[in-house]
């Protein structure tokens, strides 16, 4: 899996291409974590060229979500697949995920909670 | 089930999650299955592979899988069969549902398995371990049964009989 990370002023976008498997998912973790100990906590992870997720992707998502709320950040997901999308819906991981259909929109949710927050 | 079979033993090389998904997705696509189909397909045998890998073989890279694919008109079955010691229970079958809770992990393969395929059976190799068994029916006739499937590389050993 490739991960290009983007920075966003006060936000990061990590925009993830391939699988999200077992065999990827410690990558995505690692980069992630690194991220949050550097005080980088509000994250979107675009995954519109994820073509494959199955459950140890999603325990590592869940695993990622976790941490970046004990940092007291937020982890957004953006652009999934429809087919990615069922995998969250039938997990139900959908309702504990904040989900975007576009990268701009989880920005406005981002910038919209700021807003909110001062 | 009369029909074809392809069986494939693979070995935890490189990647070696990466040639199951392609195998299985390759499957999906030679037997009409749409993009949606192929997915779920694909997803399952993962599931099914990466359970076996985990729970059965214990990530022990010494002990292999084996993967096959058996298909007729109507319906094609996955059997991975690997070589540890766990029963059955290991694989939470009783889940009637996924792991919605955010505070455990595992489960939630076994509910994606039991969600997309149309059938799941679990059960004890005489020469040990466990095989999980798959059934998708098939919703289309398939017309390219004779599918051949010979790319074999690395740590992937595949073979096709009637």
């Amino acid at each position: 899996m490739e991960i290009r990370v983007t920075e966003n002023g006060d936000y990061i976008t990590l925009s993830l291409k391939g699988r999200l498997d077992f065999a990827s998912s410690s990558n995505l973790k690692e980069e992630i974590l690194k991220r949050v100990a550097q005080g980088r906590n509000r994250i979107i992870l675009n995954l519109a060229q994820i073509d494959f997720i199955n459950s140890s992707g999603l325990e590592t998502l869940v695993s990622i979500l976790k941490e970046v709320r004990l940092a007291k950040g937020r982890l957004l997901l953006s652009n999934l697949a429809s087919y990615v999308e069922e995998i969250f819906e039938i997990t139900q991981l959908s309702h504990i995920f904040e989900i975007y259909p576009s990268e701009a929109e989880a920005h406005e949710a981002l910038t919209a909670s700021r807003v909110n927050v001062s | 089930m009369s029909g074809q079979v392809y069986k494939l033993t693979i070995f935890p090389e490189k990647d070696h999650f990466g040639r199951c998904y392609a195998v299985a997705s390759e499957v999906a696509r030679r037997l009409g299955f749409d993009p949606e189909e192929e997915f779920r397909f694909a997803v399952c045998v993962s599931e099914a592979y990466t359970n076996a890998f985990i729970h059965g073989n214990k990530s022990n890279p010494s002990k292999s899988i084996n993967v096959v694919f058996a298909w007729d008109e109507e319906t094609v079955r996955v059997d991975v069969e690997d070589q540890g010691e766990a029963k059955p229970e290991a694989l939470h079958l009783d889940d009637s549902r996924p792991d919605i809770d955010c505070e455990k992990s595992g489960g939630r393969g076994v509910g994606i398995l039991k969600l997309f395929a149309d059938k799941m059976e679990v059960d004890e190799r005489r020469e040990g371990g466990l095989r999980v068994s798959i059934s998708f029916r098939l919703r289309k006739k398939n017309s390219q049964v004779g599918v051949q499937l010979q790319k074999t590389n690395g740590g992937v050993n595949g073979n096709q009989s009637n």
